[in-house]
């Protein structure tokens, strides 16, 4: 990439505390995110896309960055005072959630909500604000905006709710929106149109987007780069074109098989990766996939780094040391 | 899907002013009427009442209602409408002050409490438990006795009684409030603190505040009778309408006007206040709320329903499975 990036996070480890003592819910994360770009992350529930998404804002709750540095357009964020966090939410790195309607408050309009979130970083002043958030909401693609500003949010259906949710986002021009599995929660024509939207948005704003999924299909169609998780590790990253077409790690290369396609037989099961992802605190020792991988073999009992195989794309996976024959992992249908 | 308009979003306004709630809550405007006349009455007892309410006429003891007392004299020869009127005074202020200075005093503290957590929560809580596991009436008692009887006392007393329950809830709501993913979305766009208290957390405890609010408001009115009764509330001969109650019971069957005529004021003041605290809340939850534009009765099936009752069913119609 010739463009410095905007966003770079390094060797992050977000720790938290549990009755049971800490546990690191992601170690050893490093990514980052070029201005305009798309970055996908994927992995099943529980392997920490979340938690890196949150930690960039600072958003923790009890927990706390442990370890590693995020840097936004070269400064560190990691330690840097709250009111200088505060600043940066939403102006310059705003977050859209999965479930819009608990994102917005029941109790005002969502005119109010989005002039709201104009008001906390520029002294817009009310009247401005209010015609404001009436193109912000037209530009979002919700219908009868003049009206629909002084809609409750109980009164917008899903999809509109997450429209409502994108022009809050947006309402700050921020060079990077963070999308936590945003269409999670609608249906899937819906999802489509916000996923156009999001398109578009990025187009016509040079936002960057760090979209965090747990669905391929949507990745395909969305992103440049993916950076997939698993257990709190990044087990792969490099071009969407790159690693769907040809993924590395044999983690990867499940969740691309469990994608039910019109060629997947009927008469046999799915194939889903068998068991699921360990919690942090009952971590296996060794390559954290072992237990679930169809090619675990005796070096698995070691943690394997992550093996550069091309240009901007590394996969955590002793099959890519030299020795190992293949650099790509073949299919293996029939895992489950 | 993206053109799915609920009907109860067309023509809506935001719900403000007198007439939205007079319109939308018929049960809560007639209770905000009531209280009116009682303030007013209060507040003009001086003009209305045709007697000096602590004048002895000693000839018309415990005389029936007539034309020169309405409502009768009680066994010192006073007349029972003035000092109804002037009583109102006593148990109104006492009533809504404590009220209010309780509501106000528990929410903040129950507020700071929860949402700065910790240490200072401990520490705040522990002492609100230590106080409300004294029996109210013992620490009533207690207090009165030590600050002497008069009105502002009766207050105070009152006030260290009833915090604790404000408090109480307050403090849940708030923890429960900001575990909402409206104020992590909030906090996403960079709100600070201030401003999530202020716009997310005390608009949303609001209501059932409120709703402890008028249901407190009841028992103290009560509470300054029974510590009247007790002799020591507002010491007689102010009049208040407990002091009336407790003086009047004696005299029961020989002139009944004497407990009547405070006990349906003090009953119809609180019910006036539950009335009010219940439609308040209703009107001011977005969700329980219908257009504006069609304010004068929905057609369900054959049926129109009075605006009063109709919210809640038609929100109930109208819920889509997926709102929350
Ligand atoms: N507040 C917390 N306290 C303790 N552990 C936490 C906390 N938040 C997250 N974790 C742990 O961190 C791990 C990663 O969680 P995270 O929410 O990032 O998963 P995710 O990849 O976003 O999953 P999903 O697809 O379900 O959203 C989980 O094992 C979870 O138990
Ligand atoms: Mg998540």
């Amino acid at each position: 990439m010739p463009s410095p990036p905007l966003l770079e996070v390094d060797d992050l480890q977000v720790r938290f505390p549990t009755p049971a003592g800490p546990i690191d819910a992601v170690s050893g994360v490093s990514f980052s995110v070029s201005p305009g770009e798309t970055v996908a992350v994927v992995g099943e529930s529980g392997s920490g896309k979340s938690v890196s998404a949150l930690a960039v804002l600072g958003l923790l709750g009890a927990g706390r960055v442990a370890g590693g540095s995020v840097r936004f357009r070269g400064e560190e964020l990691v330690g840097a005072a709250p009111d200088r966090l505060r600043r940066l939410r939403g102006a310059d790195i705003a977050m859209i959630f999965q479930n819009p309607m608990s994102s917005l408050d029941p109790l005002f309009t969502v005119g109010d909500q989005v002039a709201e979130a104009l008001r906390e970083h520029r002294r817009t002043p009310r009247r401005t604000a209010k015609a404001r958030a009436v193109e912000l909401l037209r530009e979002v693609g919700l219908p009868d905006p003049e009206r629909r500003v002084r809609s409750y949010p109980h009164e917008l259906s899903g999809g509109q709710q997450q429209r409502v949710m994108i022009a809050i986002g947006l309402a700050c021009e921020p060079a990077l929106l963070i999308c936590d599995e945003p269409t999670t929660a609608l249906d899937v024509t819906v999802e489509a149109q916000i996923l156009d939207l999001l398109r578009r948005v990025q187009r016509d704003h040079g936002t960057a987007l760090l979209f965090i999924t747990h669905d391929m299909g949507v990745v395909s169609e969305l992103a440049d780069r993916v950076l997939v998780m698993y257990a709190g590790r990044v087990v792969e990253h490099g071009s969407v074109a790159e690693v769907l077409g040809a993924p590395g790690n044999p983690y990867t290369r499940a969740l691309i098989d469990s994608i039910p396609t019109p060629a997947t037989p009927r008469d046999v099961p799915m194939p889903a990766i068998a068991g699921s992802v360990p919690h942090a605190s009952d971590m296996p020792s060794g390559c954290r996939f072992h237990p679930r991988c169809p090619r675990v073999h005796d070096r698995c009992a070691t943690e394997p780094p992550l093996h550069d195989i091309g240009p901007g794309r590394a996969s955590r996976c002793w099959l890519h040391a030299a020795g190992t024959a293949g650099s790509t992992v073949a299919g293996v249908r029939g895992v489950g | 899907m993206t053109t799915t308009v609920p009907t109860s979003a067309v023509g809506r306004t935001a719900p403000t002013g007198l007439r939205a709630f007079v319109r939308a809550q018929p049960l809560g405007a007639t209770a905000l009427l009531l209280i009116t006349v009682f303030v007013l009455a209060a507040v003009l007892a001086p003009v209305l009442a045709p007697h000096d309410p602590l004048e002895q006429f000693r000839r018309d003891i415990l005389a029936e209602p007539s034309a020169q007392f309405l409502l009768g004299t009680d066994d010192l020869g006073r007349d029972v409408l003035s000092r109804t009127l002037y009583g109102a005074r006593t148990s109104l202020l006492i009533g809504v002050s404590t009220t209010a200075v309780s509501l106000v005093l528990g929410t903040a503290i129950g507020v700071v409490s929860g949402y700065l957590g910790r240490g200072v929560d401990v520490v705040v809580q522990r002492v609100m438990d230590a106080v409300q596991a004294v029996p109210g009436i013992v620490l009533l008692l207690f207090i009165a006795v030590i600050l002497g009887p008069s009105a502002r006392n009766t207050v105070i007393a009152l006030t260290v009684v009833i915090t604790p329950s404000f408090n109480r809830i307050a403090r849940a709501e708030t923890l429960r409030i900001r575990q909402e993913p409206y104020v992590e979305a909030a906090r996403a766009t960079g709100a600070g603190l201030p401003r999530i208290m202020a716009r997310h957390v005390l608009p949303n405890l609001f209501a059932p505040v409120l709703t402890l609010g008028s249901l407190i408001f009841a028992g103290v009115i009560i509470a300054e009778s029974a510590l009247s009764f007790l002799g020591i509330g507002a010491p007689p001969p102010t009049p208040s309408w407990g002091l009336m109650l407790s003086e009047g019971v004696r005299y029961v069957t020989r002139a009944p006007w004497l407990i009547i005529v405070p006990s349906v004021l003090l009953s119809l003041a609180v019910f006036s206040f539950n009335l009010l605290g219940d439609a308040l809340r209703d009107h001011l939850d977005p969700r329980l709320q219908r257009p504006v534009g069609e304010a004068s009765g929905r057609v369900w099936g054959r049926k129109r329903i009075p605006t009063g009752l109709a919210p809640s069913l038609a929100k109930a119609a109208e819920d889509e499975p997926d709102s929350r």
